[in-house]
């Protein structure tokens, strides 16, 4: 097949047909942005729950020497070490960690500065600082049963504050996934319309090409090829609005926590990677669109 | 060369068959004229030859070739040994003469080189010498007429299919085209010509086949348009 011919036949075609492929371009670009947005949404939870899982600690605060409700007394010795041997046999559990009367002061010195001249030791009670195998899956349980505990004053995670933060990410992954659904699905009936509009306006040309025996492929390749490529310019600028949207948000408005860590930032290549599977759905797609609506809705 | 065995076509809205029992056979070499009324099957004839329409029931054969068994991917190897020329000429109005009749080689992936030394001998050969860069609009209707078969008879087809050929033309210009279309036949290319033209076919006393309403009423070697005219 000659290269050339079919490639001028492209290029008179897009130009024939600017608006339209401007409009393909167009939406093609949004809807594959989402799509890519909702692969860095995933790529962001995956990051976010390798990053924090391992983190998630239990804290099992004991009541201490200046005990509040529901504490009746202070912790004794006995209840402590009944905990400690009841935190070394559970299967739920993977390590624990003792922190004294004294040390919880130390380090409450240490994170609190600002009310530091107010504590004094017995104030900040002994606690176990547990890490269970399955922190998801086992923390109700292990929750209720070690509440009821001699001597635990209450029972604590930090999973509810991550839980949230993956929330918001998780619906934005999930409004991504349903707009990219609805504007993918207005670009393949757009680029099925754009094929037909081209094809009704080289209706002379293509019925001569049939006529001096043309193959099916010679005469369908170039309309393909414009959808193909009218996509691929619109992957590539869905690209470019995934890196700035990325560049926004997380660089921006959330610099403060990922500079600390506490939201894992998203590289380049993360950009690239879903960006670019993007362009390649959308440019699938429209290869399988186009070769659809000219086998089955436009006789050439 | 070209067979049709009680060939049968029906159009789902039509009130009778297009074509009604249609036999005729065609020897390769021949130059045959089919007339007849508007409506007569002429048209529907030369369409079943390139398949662009199957028969109802029949058969229809070209150069050994039973169309109605052909699978679809083998069309176009028929059509490159089949050439066409239309009443409105069909050219691509934004391409020259020579651009027009390349473009038949090119879409059937003919070398470049190729195309340089045929499409200025095709065009020689329809008298279009000189006119290579010339755009359809700056031509009569005769030399249009003359790229369309130039177009036509580029890739050398066996056969050549004329659907009333020079309807759009003066009598002295459709002369011009009746002798270059006789010059091809002595090529040896079978051409079909469907017209109403009977000062041409009375003229050239060549085979007639004659239709009505889907049937054949005469079929006579060197016949006239209009029988005791």
């Amino acid at each position: 097949m000659r290269a050339n011919f079919v490639l001028s036949g492209v290029a008179t075609g897009i130009r024939r047909n600017v608006t339209m492929t401007i409009a393909l371009v167009l939406s093609t670009s949004i809807a594959l942005a989402f799509v890519g947005a909702a692969l860095l949404a995933n790529t962001e939870i995956s990051k976010f729950k390798k990053q924090y899982e391992d983190k998630i600690n239990v804290s099992i605060y004991l009541c201490a020497t200046q005990f509040q409700p529901p504490c009746a007394q202070k912790t004794t010795d006995a209840e402590t070490a009944a905990l400690r041997s009841a935190l070394d046999a559970d299967p739920q559990v993977k390590s624990e960690r003792y922190i004294s009367e004294v040390q919880a002061f130390q380090l409450g010195q240490q994170q609190q500065p600002d009310v530091a001249k107010f504590l004094k030791v017995g104030v900040l009670p002994a606690s176990f600082t547990v890490k269970l195998k399955d922190v998801q899956k086992d923390y109700p349980s292990f929750a209720d049963k070690y509440a009821k505990f001699a001597g635990v004053g209450q029972v604590k995670n930090q999973i509810d504050t991550i839980n949230t933060l993956l929330n918001i990410i998780n619906s934005a992954r999930w409004f991504s996934i349903i707009v990219a659904l609805i504007v993918l699905i207005a670009s393949i009936l757009l680029i099925a319309n754009t094929i037909q509009v081209a094809a009704a306006q080289r209706k002379n040309e293509t019925s001569i090409m049939r006529l001096v025996g043309a193959s099916r492929w010679m005469t369908e390749l170039p309309f393909m090829l414009e959808a193909v490529i009218a996509t691929a310019f619109g992957g590539l600028v869905a690209v470019f609005g995934i890196w700035l949207g990325k560049h926004y948000v997380l660089d921006s408005v959330f610099s403060g926590p990922t500079k600390r860590g506490v939201i894992p930032n998203l590289t380049i290549n993360d950009v690239l990677i879903s960006g670019g599977t993007g362009l390649v759905v959308g440019v699938i797609l429209s290869a399988i669109t186009a070769f659809a609506t000219l086998r089955f809705y436009v006789r050439l | 060369m070209i067979r049709l065995e009680h060939v049968f076509k029906v159009y789902p809205a039509g009130a009778r068959p297009a074509l009604d029992d249609v036999s005729l056979a065609i020897d390769k070499g021949e130059f045959v004229f089919l007339i007849g009324q508007s409506g007569s099957g002429k048209s529907t004839v030369l369409r079943m030859l390139l398949r662009e329409e199957l028969p109802t029931a029949g058969t229809v054969i070209v150069d050994g070739r039973d169309l109605g068994k052909m699978p679809n991917r083998k069309v176009p190897d028929l059509r490159r040994k089949i050439g066409c020329v239309f009443q409105d000429f069909r050219l691509l109005p934004k391409k020259n003469v020579y651009e027009n009749v390349a473009f038949a080689l090119e879409v059937i992936n003919k070398a470049p080189k190729a195309i340089r030394r045929t499409v200025p001998e095709v065009l020689d050969l329809v008298g279009l010498e000189g006119k290579a860069q010339r755009m359809p609009n700056e031509l009569s209707g005769g030399e249009q007429q003359r790229v369309a078969i130039a177009r036509a008879f580029v890739n050398r087809p066996l056969v050549l299919l004329a659907d009333e050929p020079t309807g759009n033309l003066d009598p002295d210009t459709s002369q011009g085209i009746m002798s270059l279309l006789e010059r091809i036949n002595r090529t040896g290319t079978t051409v079909v010509m469907a017209t109403h033209d009977n000062n041409i076919v009375d003229a050239m006393r060549r085979r007639v086949i004659e239709l009505e309403f889907g049937k054949i009423i005469r079929d006579q070697s060197r016949g006239v348009y209009g029988v005791g005219r």
